[in-house]
């Protein structure tokens, strides 16, 4: 008989049914070279991609038919502000995106500026404002001194910086 | 041997020594550097030197890495080297707790009992071990890595389904890009970047890096740590707790040794084994992952246990266990020093000042984490939101820095959605780490045995180290499965 599902599980399964479903379909891709004894590049992703078929079977088996157990962890977290996650997703996005076109220095302080903003969630005061600021400056300063004066390590350099 | 070791006591030498164990310290605290990484950085300024000033150097540098990195697990619940990830589980979680400097006084002096540990075991049974680890061959290795493989199913708390299929999912990840043996091309969709693989250092970056930064930018402002008081007697634990823990220490410095000594595998897997391991001989594996002292004690001991570990095949047989020690070979032969059987006949003072240099540095690290610990708890009274961008932005960079290119840093936000993505789902991350980890020697050895035992299965079982191996593998994994069916219907019961 059906049960109410655990949210978490039943993706977790979905999931891994179809992961598994398309490892194995690329396995059969794969290129054999016939070799004394060695199974061959294609077996590991096939043995494993079918053990997490199995598996992800056997835990939508348990999610339909046993239901929940015990408490969902991520209800605690159902406050959450999915925007500001999404934010700070974007955020790292950008920040990645622009760390060639305008170099490492100009992208990192754009980042560091719009992520404490982020995560600060709250309308900053005058000084709290100043504090991010200089934070966002000098972090990545401190950080191209180390990486790039101290260690001699390049870091993306842009058309302007 | 006291000659050896009496060298080291030059001057230059312990300045050299000092310096390299301040910056092997500040390579292994910062997320995306490392000890391999300062050691290749400092290597060719060995050149100049002369030979026992140039390798005291360089292992000062391995030796500090490897402890630096619970720096960052404890403080920041970001392991600084993949040899700490363990750390941050009762590290972290006791400095979560309110409990900062006890975390790291513990870190850190286990860290060094650990050091002694392999480096004195180095010292003295270096060509007994090596001789028995010379009979390892590819079935062996299997055995070994299937071995900690099955540990996967001890890493679980909850539903035991989840952490098998995390690990599975880290074995495929791990499976992209060049396989072993036969060079043929997996899952790489024709990008040339995904011919190598992932980087473990963009995974771990991703993992706990980024996926935390996302998880604390949807926490209300409120619900951040509070504010933490430096607190801390002595070393951070009384005399009967060191009493009480000695089984722990033992466990997790002959499993970091033991790990350390296999060509290949390293701290970054020793330090998960070792906490397995002393959860499963514990008699309260309940507080693990809670803020426990042992779980801090089995991580710690075990990686810089490791360390001396690693030395003895490259000592006792010219073998590089990992890219350090590699970078090490390269270090002594440079000088003129041919590493192998022969060399405590040729080269025996060297090898005692290199022991003489390792327990300098162990004693300076120690020293020195523990004078800065309360500057480094004080980390911990910045705010959130700008201690965590500014991790973010350094970690972005750290994972540039490894390989100067930006396909690394690409890697580190994929895996930095999947880590957070896996925590939504209340999938265990570590066991996905494992297989990560472990793909590569997994598939290797047990193609290289198949091939070279034309295909018959029944020599893993045949050969007396490998069939006890999987024997206690297989048992172990089954175990558990009963024991978690038991405690479910228990549950069901209830």
């Amino acid at each position: 008989m059906l049960k109410k599902c655990n949210k978490q599980d039943l993706i977790s399964a979905v999931a891994g049914i179809v992961l598994s479903g398309a490892v194995l379909a690329l396995s059969a891709s794969i290129e054999r070279k016939n070799t004394n004894g060695d199974p061959g590049s294609a077996f590991m992703p096939s043995l494993i991609g079918t053990l997490l078929l199995i598996l992800s079977i056997i835990l939508l088996v348990q999610c339909l038919f046993k239901g929940a157990r015990g408490a969902e962890p991520a209800a605690k977290d159902g406050e959450e502000n999915y925007l500001a996650i999404l934010l700070s997703f974007l955020n790292l996005v950008l920040f990645v995106a622009l760390m060639r076109p305008i170099g490492f220095m100009l992208s990192c302080i754009l980042f560091l500026f719009l992520q404490i903003g982020i995560m600060a969630h709250e309308r900053p005061s005058r000084k709290e404002l100043l504090i991010w600021a200089a934070v966002s400056i000098a972090a990545p300063v401190l950080i191209y001194l180390i990486f790039v004066k101290l260690f001699s390590m390049p870091l993306p350099r842009g058309s302007i910086f | 041997m006291f000659a050896g070791i009496l060298e080291v006591f030059d001057p230059v030498t312990l300045l050299l020594i000092f310096c390299g164990s301040v910056l092997g310290v500040i390579f292994g605290a910062i997320p995306g550097l490392s000890g391999t990484m300062a050691v290749a950085l400092c290597l060719p300024f060995t050149y100049a030197m002369n030979t026992n000033n140039g390798i005291s150097l360089l292992l000062a540098l391995y030796f500090g890495g490897v402890s630096g990195g619970l720096i960052a697990s404890v403080l920041l619940r970001i392991p600084g080297t993949p040899g700490s990830v363990a750390t941050l589980w009762d590290g972290g979680t006791m400095a979560k707790n309110g409990q900062p400097g006890r975390a790291l006084g513990i870190g850190i002096t286990y860290s060094f009992i650990g050091s002694v540990f392999g480096i004195l075991c180095m010292a003295f049974i270096a060509p007994q071990i090596a001789a028995f680890a010379r009979n390892f061959g590819p079935c062996e290795y299997f055995a070994v890595i299937f071995f900690a493989l099955t540990l996967i199913s001890t890493l679980s708390d909850g539903n035991m389904v989840k952490a098998l299929m995390s690990g599975c999912i880290g074995l495929l990840v791990a499976m992209i890009g060049v396989a072993p043996m036969d060079n043929i091309k997996r899952f790489t969709f024709g990008n040339a970047d995904l011919n190598n693989g992932f980087a473990l250092i963009s995974m771990m970056i991703g993992f706990f890096a980024i996926a935390e930064v996302l998880n604390s930018a949807g926490k209300k402002r409120g619900e951040a740590a509070g504010a933490m008081e430096f607190k801390m007697e002595g070393l951070g634990f009384t005399l009967k707790e060191f009493v009480k823990t000695l089984k722990t220490t033992a466990v997790a410095c002959v499993t970091g040794l033991g790990i350390g000594i296999l060509p290949g595998i390293g701290a970054s897997t020793a330090n998960i084994i070792a906490y397995v391991a002393c959860k499963a001989s514990s008699k309260h594996p309940e507080e693990y992952g809670k803020g426990c002292m042992e779980g801090i004690i089995a991580s710690e001991a075990s990686n810089n246990a490791c360390c001396g570990g690693a030395l003895i095949p490259l000592i006792s047989l010219g073998i590089p266990g990992d890219a350090v020690t590699a970078i090490l070979l390269g270090g002594l032969m440079i000088h003129g020093v041919v590493p192998g059987p022969q060399m405590f006949q040729t080269n025996g003072k060297l090898i005692y000042l290199m022991v003489g240099a390792m327990l300098v540095a162990s004693v300076m690290i120690f020293v020195l984490q523990m004078f800065a610990t309360r500057f480094f708890v004080k980390m911990l009274a910045i705010p959130q939101p700008l201690l965590l961008s500014v991790v973010a932005a350094l970690c972005i960079v750290g994972a540039y820095a490894n390989n100067s290119r930006m396909f690394d840093v690409y890697a580190v936000i994929f895996f930095g959605l999947l880590g957070f993505a896996m925590r939504k789902l209340d999938m265990p991350v570590t066991p996905f780490m494992l297989g990560f980890i472990l793909e590569n020697y997994f598939e290797t050895y047990l193609r290289r045995a198949l091939a070279t035992y034309n295909g018959n299965l029944t020599i893993f079982f045949t050969r007396p180290i490998s069939a006890v191996f999987i024997l206690v593998g297989v048992v172990s994994m089954v175990w558990r499965i009963i024991k978690n069916i038991r405690s479910e219907k228990k549950e069901g019961a209830a």
